[in-house]
């Protein structure tokens, strides 16, 4: 889709600028990678034993003993009774209908109501996640659904407006700068900067100077020079360069005092970071991750999503598409990422 | 036997403890020589990054100037001994650098990139080999001693005994 054309009278450089500026956001998507579970539309299945309810005025003391007698803990998300009829239990390969009633009625079920013919019927196994994957699986057999409204919002493109995605433009257009740095002086050509969403302020801009030292990751380098700006730091020779800014410290009254400093704190990053920065930015406590490009390496998306490990004790979000193909042609030009093998 | 290279480690996980850090100690040997010597300096540092391994790493590329060696070639020859096992950032950096071998005290539940959370091995065409369990009760109780003790910053881990 594209962008409002405003008509610009004036030829002043800033409405120039603005001008541009919502072009371009029309060139670009914001992708949100997210874990396969939710990504996902297909419904993971699971037999069971079902049986029509022949007297409906016996379907609540059904349900009432089914549940009492034949509780089924890892179906808590479906309805024990449809149209269809009655979950009797669970339908392991080898057990047929026969076994299945008789195994109820050895549990004390009295069967009045029922059909007592169960036939093999597939449900969804696991509950919903999302709306879709709710839609899909009441396709199947009615069940329960506990609508996460940010994951909604997120999955349907609509969570940032025009505002919020100028303003990653801008921000990505700052990376844009260092990764050409990065580039020009033999790194592998990525920027990345770090930025207090809450306050609108650049926290730390870092380039890769992995020509000069393997470590020297576009995001291992900003996050370097946030601690630095807080008083910390291990690579203080960044903190003088050029494409490097660490704002000071004093222009912050309240210094962050643990080592958690990215706490709160969105990094923008022009290619899709390596399984060593993905975890880097866990151990600062990110908050968000905004990246360019993606990247054969890369470990928040193509070769695994770092963010969606659910054993981790931090997760930041990650979104992917930022001012893509500009992230991804500096990455060409740059003679570097021919030997670079993370 | 007893490793003299885990002991210095252990050293240095123990100096880690007193001055309020994770208790992490590594060790870098390059032809039977330490080369580097390294502990966890996030709470000094601020950086939530600098772990035991990356101090040794920064510290052999200083070793490397001074000594005029190619810093991929010398990490291609080193052997790593650390207390605990690497997590995930520290064992991809290993793995990238293809170091000649990594061993490992105690498992690391939380963020291990060995065996614990993440396989990192998997991620990088020629993976460096990592074997861990050396020494295992002595890293792990340091760890136990410093969770024990007040420690604001971090959540309390679940430490379980390495089990091979
Ligand atoms: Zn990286
Ligand atoms: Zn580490």
């Amino acid at each position: 889709m594209h962008s409002k054309r405003r008509k610009v009278e004036s030829s002043s450089h800033s409405d120039t600028n603005r001008h541009d500026e919502q072009e371009a956001l029309g060139k670009w998507q914001v992708t949100p990678v997210l874990d396969d579970d939710v990504m996902s539309d297909k419904v993971m299945l699971l037999d069971v034993y079902v049986d029509k309810v022949t007297d409906p005025k016996h379907t609540s003391r059904l349900i009432r003993d089914l549940n009492a007698l034949c509780p089924i803990p890892s179906l808590q998300h479906l309805k024990r009774v449809s149209k269809l009829g009655m979950i009797l239990n669970l339908a392991p390969e080898e057990e047929t209908p026969e076994i299945c009633l008789q195994k109820l009625k050895d549990w004390g079920l009295d069967t009045a109501g029922l059909g007592c013919e169960p036939r093999r019927l597939q449900v969804p196994a696991v509950p919903p996640r999302t709306r879709r994957q709710y839609e899909e699986a009441m396709k199947l057999w009615p069940c329960n659904f506990h609508e996460n409204r940010y994951l909604e919002k997120v999955l349907s493109g609509k969570l940032f407006d025009d505002t919020d995605r100028l303003e990653q433009q801008k921000y990505m257009t700052k990376c844009l700068e260092a990764a050409r740095y990065s580039s020009e002086s033999g790194g592998a050509g990525v920027g990345a900067l770090v930025v207090d969403p809450a306050k609108k302020q650049i926290i730390a801009i870092g380039y890769d100077d992995r020509g000069r030292y393997h470590l020297k990751h576009a995001v291992m380098v900003a996050i370097d020079l946030v601690s630095h700006s807080h008083g910390g730091g291990a690579w203080t020779e960044e903190a003088r360069s050029r494409y490097s800014h660490g704002s000071p410290g004093s222009s912050d009254p309240v210094l962050k005092t643990g080592p958690y400093i990215c706490t709160g704190y969105d990094v923008y990053v022009t290619r899709e970071p390596c399984v060593m920065c993905a975890m880097a930015m866990v151990h600062s406590r990110v908050r968000r991750v905004f990246y360019g490009c993606p990247s054969p390496h890369g470990a928040l998306g193509t070769t695994i999503k770092l963010n969606t490990l659910k054993c981790l004790n931090h997760h930041y979000e990650v979104f992917a598409g930022i001012l893509e193909s500009e992230c991804k042609n500096i990455l060409t030009t740059c003679p570097k990422n021919s030997v670079v093998n993370f | 036997m007893v490793n003299k290279w885990m002991d210095e480690a252990l050293d240095l996980a123990t100096e880690a403890l007193k001055a309020g850090e994770v208790p992490v100690g590594c060790v870098f040997i390059y032809n039977g020589d330490v080369i580097a010597k390294g502990r966890n300096t996030v709470n000094e540092t601020r950086n939530a990054t600098r772990h035991a391994e990356l101090n040794c790493m920064d510290q052999t590329a200083e070793w490397c100037m001074e000594n005029v060696h190619d810093f991929a070639t010398v990490m291609s020859a080193v052997q790593v001994w650390v207390t605990v096992e690497p997590c995930i950032m520290c064992a991809s950096a290993l793995h990238s650098l293809h170091v000649a071998g990594v061993m490992y005290g105690c498992k690391n539940d939380r963020f291990g990139g060995h065996i614990s959370v993440l396989n990192t091995a998997l991620l990088f065409p020629d993976p460096s080999p990592m074997v861990g369990g050396l020494e295992s009760d002595r890293a792990m109780q340091l760890l136990k001693d410093f969770y024990k003790g007040t420690n604001a910053n971090a959540p309390h881990p679940k430490v379980k005994k390495i089990t091979t």
